[in-house]
């Protein structure tokens, strides 16, 4: 139990930290992120510019600050919609079944018939790289686990007889899967959600590093990290700034996530 | 056994026969005429007839389904708009790299992740185990778009001890399997520590130690032969992700893999390598699929039924 709590506090602790720092960059960071400075161009770390300069002498504290904005702001918007999507589509499959159910969940496997990174980025490429549609195209390829998982509990639910109860008392079946059904595996949709918010932004700077994400002008971890990589030599704060900052809002994610899973179920705690 | 394969292939059919539907569509679906895509607004009217004849595009959708759909029969899904050359010399030439990168990948992954995650089961709670699950959270948070660039600044540019890019003997492979390989093992790390603590308290464990077998023989015989079915599951699901191309670690290490040839080939609406390529990816992930299934009615034989 003592070492759930503590993954989730580390976890939690994180997230806060660098959603505030995401939230308060205009005021925190030294200088704003498109002032330029050629003469210091791939100026090494100092008190000015604790994370130093890049190739156009921009501060990269500053561009730290501002893609941290850009990919939380992507990745809540996408697990919040692919969240609503899944336990609308979940839901309806696994407490309707018959016809409605093999259709959805023919959708369902169709989105798994391929690989989903490779998906997003096919959408992405297609449609061209704008903020909507690499929302859409991270959605897309997201909701289907929400959508599982909500099914799987419903079906594991939907008999039981304090159900039956609820329905033989005269509630609707809206009130049965809002009031009876959903509070029931919503901590293990919230552990979902975390480990989806870490696989989100690892696929959203993958998609900025291949050009794909939001356009080019914005700051972006994925393009720090791809005009870090071709003056690697000469510049590797670069890329190892905007890599760390990746590295550790996943890993809060990921803590989190694991952390309240063994809160949830304690009999399996500690075993992932 | 038969039978259970059959049923296998039978529950892939729908999802393949969409697969094949939204390739075909893909054409259309695509807001924008493809073939001003393709040659540019201003190109020359003839032109423009000439490659819409090409694509079949000038044909009724229900005549171009058809077409498509025997094409299909015959294995034959034409050429490169870009290269002009048969789209499958090419989609086996981009295969064979990324299988070499893939296959490189698990194999390391499997090495540090698998004696690692058993390793980290032999004492449940302790220093040693609480190390092995900080290390797996650690590796399976590193994205590969951060891993690739950093390994290449250490053991390229600082240590020298490995080139940088481009496929090639097997000092050119070994960065970016690396890269792909370490989140990939933290995965296996974790899921082998998890199914192992799910049968080491068991009683036949006990009887094994009983018996006076070493603690080598017992965690490895004993335990991982019955802790192997989720561990199987998780590597075929890797695998299928791996064969059908890593794009970013492709790009990184300018792998001439796959995923590199289905980017650029959406890039340069290259529309029958892009249908192509994705009935391939659908291919591999339903061989992929069937296999792992496969391997995990190996592991346990209850899930023969």
């Amino acid at each position: 139990m003592k070492r759930a709590q503590a993954l989730l506090a580390c976890g939690f602790s994180i997230v806060l930290l660098m959603s505030t720092c995401a939230l308060f960059a205009p005021w925190l960071s030294p200088q704003d992120p498109e002032l330029m400075s050629l003469p210091q161009q791939f100026e090494r770390p100092s008190w000015q510019h604790p994370l130093g300069l890049d190739e156009n002498g921009s501060d990269i504290l500053a561009k730290v600050l501002y893609g941290a904005r850009v990919s939380l702001a992507v990745a809540w918007s996408v697990i919040a919609i692919s969240g609503l999507i899944g336990l609308v589509v979940g839901s309806l499959a696994g407490y309707c079944g018959g016809g409605i159910e093999t259709a959805l969940m023919g959708a369902v496997d169709m989105v798994y018939a391929f690989p989903s990174f490779l998906l997003a980025l096919a959408l992405v490429a297609t449609l061209g790289p704008s903020l909507k549609n690499l929302i859409l195209a991270l959605c897309l390829t997201s909701w289907t686990s929400f959508a599982r998982l909500v099914r799987g509990e419903i079906l594991h639910l939907k008999n039981r007889e304090y159900v039956l109860a609820a329905r033989a008392l005269g509630a609707t079946h809206a009130r049965v899967l809002v009031r009876h059904l959903w509070p029931n595996f919503f901590g293990l949709l919230i552990v979902q959600a975390n480990f989806a918010m870490a696989g989100t932004i690892v696929s959203e700077s993958g998609l900025s590093f291949l050009g794909l994400g939001v356009p080019p002008a914005t700051p972006t971890w994925g393009s720090l990290l791809n005009s870090g990589r071709r003056v690697m030599s000469e510049a590797p704060h670069i890329s190892f700034a905007a890599g760390l900052a990746i590295l550790t809002i996943v890993l809060g994610f990921n803590l989190v996530g694991d952390g309240l899973r063994d809160l949830l179920d304690p009999r399996r705690a500690g075993r992932t | 056994m038969k039978l259970f394969l059959l049923r296998k292939l039978l529950t892939a059919l729908p999802s393949l026969a969409g697969v094949i539907l939204l390739s075909f569509f893909l054409i259309h679906l695509v807001p924008g005429d493809p073939v001003d895509f393709v040659l540019g607004e201003q190109a020359d009217a003839r032109d423009k007839t000439a490659l819409r004849h090409e694509l079949g595009l000038d044909a009724a959708v229900s005549d171009q389904l058809l077409t498509y759909l025997t094409q299909l029969a015959r294995l034959d899904l034409g050429r490169s708009v870009h290269s002009k050359q048969n789209v499958f010399i090419e989609i086996r030439r981009g295969f064979a790299a990324t299988a070499e990168l893939s296959l490189a990948a698990l194999a390391l992954a499997i090495l540090w992740g698998l004696p690692l995650g058993v390793w980290a089961a032999t004492h449940p709670y302790s220093w040693r185990d609480k190390m092995g699950a900080g290390l797996a959270l650690v590796g399976m948070s590193v994205p590969g778009v951060f891993l690739g660039p950093a390994l290449v600044y250490v053991f390229a540019m600082r240590l020298d001890w490995l080139p940088v890019s481009e496929r090639g003997g097997i000092e050119h492979l070994l960065l970016p399997a690396l890269s792909l390989a370490l989140p990939l093992g933290a995965v296996i790390l974790r899921m082998t520590r998890a199914a192992m603590l799910e049968v080491i308290f068991e009683d036949y464990i006990r009887t094994a130690r009983a018996k006076g077998l070493s603690e080598l023989r017992v965690f490895f015989r004993h335990a991982l032969r019955n802790a192997l079915s989720p561990i199987v599951t998780i590597v075929g699901l890797q695998l299928g992700a791996l064969l059908t191309g890593t794009v970013v670690t492709e790009t990184i290490f300018d792998w001439p893999g796959f995923g590199t040839l289905l980017f650029s080939a959406i890039q340069r609406r290259d529309y029958p390598m892009v249908q192509a390529c994705i009935l391939f990816v659908a291919c591999i992930y339903v061989l992929v699929n069937g296999l792992t299934d496969l391997a995990y009615a190996w592991a346990d034989p209850k899930a023969r039924a």
